[in-house]
């Protein structure tokens, strides 16, 4: 079956350790998107994900980018209807008008609303505001086999596709609950911390923050797990009447041929970080610079990576399993000196369903330069997260092997039956679909 | 102030409404399927709080149905202007092109486009106003591809000079941009070269708005095509003929 206007493309995960090159597809008009295509493809949004969700081997890659319209506003319930492909800097750009934000922001701008669906994201508090399917009413589903559907809040097939991986078909619309917006600023206090139980205890005293999370420099040879908490909450008042944008918020594609972390720059330069982050008591940003703090000079940590890209896992402890999941990670990385560089903590709420990546506990996240060593250390923290039947976070660790996802996902297999029942011929799949053996 | 943007669901068409949306002007969208045309009016109403008539209208046939467009400016501010990003052409475009076909490609892209400028002219000329024609570089010269769509353009072209010819003492600015290779859903499958690289849709509509009063008459956009518009012509047959692109 020949389909129209479509390339190919080559497609690379953003931690950039998988490329490939398959049939690309942007529909811009809805007969495009509705119709009756039943090769193999995935729904693809921006395409930010570490993981290779939204592309495949012989997969067409149906990209949802000019399905970005705001399609219904409700002033009175604060409601907004819009097309999946919409942006999370267009929306927040036109919700700031109307003094109204949505609460869980993952970290970067252009990330879509299909793939806060489809990955069932977080922002920088979600034990304040859960993940991101606790703020929507619906959403409409388009299978090229079944049609269109609405599916409510809670139904099975609402729970399955959110972080369903764009598995379910595609998320065509979504209505999505805001709140109102009380500042044009946050006020963030960096605190000082020495250990990550610490930043836990911190998170358990401050647990209505509107940002509340910690990094820890995760280098063996100097000042390990040493680090800043930043507990944030909105200043008083409106300074401006205008959303401050950058002008361009595209990540860089810039490309340097190694790494430039290694063993003695990260723990130089997360030292030097953590004493410029804590020099202040209070600092007080903009809401952009404090929702997508990737945005700006941050977002050169991903590039100085280099050509081999980095590692990240993330994973969330049951409440009553933290203190000993953090001493046994912490004897884990002494014994096997990682290239480990940092290490991220939030604080975790959540009725944990099908693949979705939340429950009441606190998230860790780990972040390494790719190399043979990191592979090898990954392996033994499978074996960590197993044996606490912790959860990883799937959209973020492009290596996690099949049995892990199996092993720690309680529904993993209830989520394969219903794929089965809803396609049995099941044309969705991605690269990542493959090797999980979704 | 009203703009009527005819082919306004996608590509430049909705780029065009999105930039003119933003600029607070009311719009009257045309395009021949309502799926894609009301998302955009809710949007850029709920956007930018200007008001969006969006009619659907095919513009393959003829003759065309001015009534909802006539009802819709009742309400609606006064109109300012008319855009025409419309363009429609098919990969089976060579000489011998079936007759549906082909004349759906020319009531497209130049009959259509024509009886609607002359519908609205007199109603235009009343205020100072502007009427803008898209055309292609498909048209400067023609080739064995895209035959009827090129003939359409220059055919268009051509019209838009003898428009401005005759508005030359009115209130009416007559505007025509020839147009490199868009980055739309149309090239979407295209090969990219350096000397054609594909037209940013939302550039061109910031330019489009920026000089929507000044009198130009026709401009090359990119401006390098414009050397190329003005050499193509000149290029002996036999160097032509092995020309591919
Ligand atoms: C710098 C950075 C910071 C980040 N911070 C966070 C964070 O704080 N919290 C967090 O939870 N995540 C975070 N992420 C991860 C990111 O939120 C997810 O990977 C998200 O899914 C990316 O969205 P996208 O639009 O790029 O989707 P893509 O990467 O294109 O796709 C992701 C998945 O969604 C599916 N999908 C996309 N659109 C649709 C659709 N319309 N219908 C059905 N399925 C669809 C795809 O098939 C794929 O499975 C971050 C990523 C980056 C790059």
């Amino acid at each position: 079956m020949k389909i129209p206007y479509t390339k190919n493309t080559t497609f690379t995960s953003f931690d950039k350790t998988v490329s490939i090159t398959t049939l690309h597809q942007k529909p811009d008009r809805t007969r495009m998107l509705e119709e009756s295509i039943t090769t193999f493809q995935i729904p693809r949004g921006s395409g930010l994900s570490y993981v290779p969700a939204s592309f495949g081997q012989d997969t067409l890659v149906r990209e949802l980018s000019p399905f970005n319209r705001i399609l219904e506003f409700d002033v009175k319930q604060k409601t907004v209807v819009v097309e999946s492909g919409i942006t999370l800097k267009k929306l927040l750009e036109w919700s700031f008008t109307e003094k109204l934000y949505l609460p869980v922001q993952p970290g970067y701008p252009d990330i879509t609303i299909g793939g806060c669906v489809a990955a069932n994201v977080h922002g920088k508090n979600p034990h304040k505001y859960g993940s991101f399917k606790e703020h929507v009413i619906w959403i409409e589903l388009f299978h090229p086999k079944n049609g269109s559907r609405i599916l409510e809040s809670k139904s099975e097939l609402f729970e399955a596709t959110f972080g369903g991986l764009g598995l379910t078909g595609i998320i065509t619309k979504v209505k999505i609950q805001l709140r109102d917006l009380p500042s044009d600023r946050i006020t963030v206090e960096p605190r000082k911390v020495d250990s990550m139980i610490e930043s836990a205890e911190i998170f358990e005293r401050n647990p209505n923050s509107e940002i509340l999370y910690a990094w820890h420099n995760g280098s063996i040879l100097k000042n390990f797990e040493k680090g800043v908490v930043q507990i944030g909450s909105f200043s008083e008042g409106f300074l401006g009447n205008n959303l401050i944008v950058p002008k361009k918020t595209t990540i860089k594609k810039i490309q340097i041929p190694i790494s430039f972390w290694g063993k003695f720059t990260i723990p130089l330069f997360n030292s030097i970080n953590r004493n410029i982050e804590t020099s202040q008591n209070k600092i007080e940003k903009d809401i952009f610079n404090n929702f997508f703090p990737f945005t700006f000079s941050t977002q050169w940590y991903f590039v100085l990576y280099g050509k081999k890209g980095f590692r990240e896992c993330q994973i969330l402890v049951s409440k009553n399993n933290i203190r000993d999941f953090i001493h046994d990670l912490t004897s884990l990385i002494r014994k096997e000196k990682p290239d480990l560089h940092l290490m991220g903590l939030k604080p975790f709420r959540g009725e944990q369903k099908f693949l979705q990546y939340c429950r009441d506990g606190l998230s860790i996240t780990l972040n390494f330069k790719n190399s043979p060593s990191t592979s090898h250390f990954l392996s033994k923290i499978d074996e960590l997260v197993m044996s606490y039947k912790a959860l990883p976070y799937i959209i973020k660790d492009s290596r996690l092997p099949k049995n892990i996802v199996e092993k720690c996902y309680p529904q993993y297999e209830e989520f394969k039956n219903l794929l089965k029942k809803i396609d049995p011929d099941r044309i969705f799949k991605s690269y990542l679909s493959e090797q999980l053996n979704l | 102030m009203t703009f009527i943007i005819v082919g306004a669901s996608a590509g430049l068409g909705r780029s065009l409404a999105e930039k003119f949306a933003s600029e607070k002007n009311d719009l009257i969208l045309i395009s021949s399927d309502m799926r894609d045309l009301i998302p955009l009016k809710s949007d850029l109403e709920i956007r930018f709080k200007v008001k969006v008539i969006p009619i659907e209208l095919s513009l393959k046939k003829i003759s065309v149905d001015f009534t909802k467009i006539i009802q819709s400016l009742n309400h609606i501010s006064p109109l300012e202007g008319i855009l025409f990003p419309v363009g429609y052409s098919d990969i089976n475009d060579v000489p011998g092109l079936d007759d549906t076909t082909a004349i759906e490609i020319f009531n497209t892209n130049l009959i259509c486009v024509c009886l609607i400028i002359n519908h609205f002219l007199n109603s235009l000329k009343e205020r100072k106003s502007v009427i803008i024609g898209f055309g292609s570089v498909a048209a400067i010269r023609g080739r064995s591809r895209n035959v009827t769509y090129a003939a359409s353009k220059r055919g268009l072209e051509s019209f838009f000079e003898s428009l401005r010819h005759h508005m030359q003492n009115s209130n009416v600015i007559i505007q025509f941009y020839v147009l490199g290779y868009l980055d739309t859903n149309l090239s979407f499958g295209g090969q990219d070269q350096v000397f054609f690289r594909r037209i940013d849709v939302k550039k061109l509509s910031d330019v489009v708005y920026s000089n929507r009063f000044r009198d130009f008459g026709t401009m090359a956009y990119p401006k390098k095509w414009k050397l190329v518009k003005l050499l193509l012509p000149f290029i002996p047959w036999k160097i032509f003929k092995k020309i591919n692109f």
